[in-house]
């Protein structure tokens, strides 16, 4: 029986299903059960017409993953495990899952589908820059953005094409400065409210301690990200001497080291600005997500 | 690999020039203590990892005392006696 087949009777009989969390924090990848039983993912609320097939890009040990199928079987909708980047632009899927930053490889290849009439990010924050480079590869597709994670299953769906989610969306939830608390289990993930709407801050165990200052590199990430000539990029903390941690920022894009450099000073305190290095290619991990700490 | 210290402070002239500016290293002479020329420790994180970088090496990783190694001399000769080594 292949992993997708046991996927499939796992949650046709709602047995108990052994996945893997990301691990982006520490590299390290928790084993966690999740009852498929008790858990059915109800932010899904997609009109899709039963002809389609859903592409999916996730890890098969991931929640994301999971969700994808159990939608899928649930709604008796064809779906396709995706293995290659081409395979979004054959025009035999019209849902497509993945993860943002897998969204961000696929645009560099500045191709367009416009047979699709889905695009679902999962598994990590989606930036704006992200959602906007989307809609550019996918122009007729709607975008979803979900909040999700293994310990909990899906939280929230936003499908009007900006960041953030809707403030109604977390009304239920207790958000601290330093986690949100979601049906009794805590999240270290830190969110932002602004204008009506939560922006993610990243999670308070990825903050770094830099020369005795604490700086969050999901947000250093996301402020480079949306600098014009970068096109995607990853910070990721090493432990050195002196100064016990420090931030390195991996970029692909048409700036040079020197000029982006150069608008970091202006922009951020010299304790934020990571060393710069000049890449072809962001790596994810098994998940499709960015490796920002390296051990 | 052929490198000298000659070289080696050539590139180290380079490499700070880069970040603090020609002005500033051209003002900086070998023996110069870096904390009291205003190189602070993530400048001089930042040299060794441009070093790093210049000559593919894993320098940042060296279990040495590194606030011995606080001028530009110091810092030539650890360096190459490291790529020598290497």
């Amino acid at each position: 029986m292949s992993k997708i087949e046991k996927i499939v009777k796992a949650i046709r009989e709602k047995e108990t299903l052994f996945l893997k969390t990301s691990g982006t924090s520490t590299g390290d990848r928790k084993d966690i059960s999740v009852d498929l039983g008790s858990r059915y993912s109800s932010v899904r609320r997609l009109e899709l017409d039963k002809t389609y097939t859903v592409g999916f890009l996730y890890n098969l040990d991931s929640w994301a993953s999971v969700s994808t199928i159990s939608f899928c079987v649930k709604n008796n909708i064809n779906f396709v495990k995706i293995t290659n980047y081409e395979q979004c632009f054959d025009g035999s899927v019209h849902h497509l899952c993945m993860t943002p930053s897998q969204m961000l490889n696929i645009s560099l290849t500045n191709k367009q589908n416009l047979s699709v009439r889905q695009v679902t990010l999962g598994g990590e924050y989606a930036t704006q820059s992200v959602i906007d480079k989307c809609k550019t590869t996918f122009p007729n597709a709607r975008v979803t953005h979900v909040y999700a994670a293994t310990e909990v299953g899906d939280i929230c769906a936003v499908s009007d094409g900006l960041e953030g989610i809707p403030q109604h969306k977390f009304k239920d939830y207790q958000i601290l400065e330093d986690k949100i608390i979601i049906n009794g289990v805590e999240l270290s993930d830190m969110w932002q409210l602004k204008d009506g709407r939560y922006y993610f801050l990243g999670r308070a165990d990825h903050r770094v301690n830099i020369a005795g200052n604490l700086v969050n590199p999901v947000e250093l990430e996301k402020i480079i990200q949306n600098l014009p000539g970068v096109e995607n990029c990853v910070i990721y903390s090493k432990r050195v001497p002196i100064i016990g941690n420090a931030l390195f920022l991996k970029y692909i894009g048409s700036i040079e080291k020197a000029e982006l450099k150069s608008i970091l000073q202006r922009k951020l305190n010299k304790f934020q600005i990571p060393f710069i290095k000049k890449g072809n290619l962001i790596e994810t991990n098994s998940n499709g997500k960015k490796i920002r700490v390296f051990k | 690999m052929s490198v000298d210290m000659n070289i080696i402070m050539d590139s180290l002239h380079k490499i700070i020039s880069d970040i603090k500016g020609q002005e500033f290293a051209a003002k900086l002479s070998d023996n110069d203590i870096f904390s009291l020329v205003g190189i602070d420790s993530i400048d001089y994180v930042e040299i060794m990892v441009n070093f790093e970088e210049l000559y593919s090496c894993d320098i940042l990783s060296l279990e040495i005392d590194w606030s011995e190694i606080n001028t530009k001399t110091k810092l030539g000769e650890m360096l190459c006696n490291y790529i020598i080594r290497k």
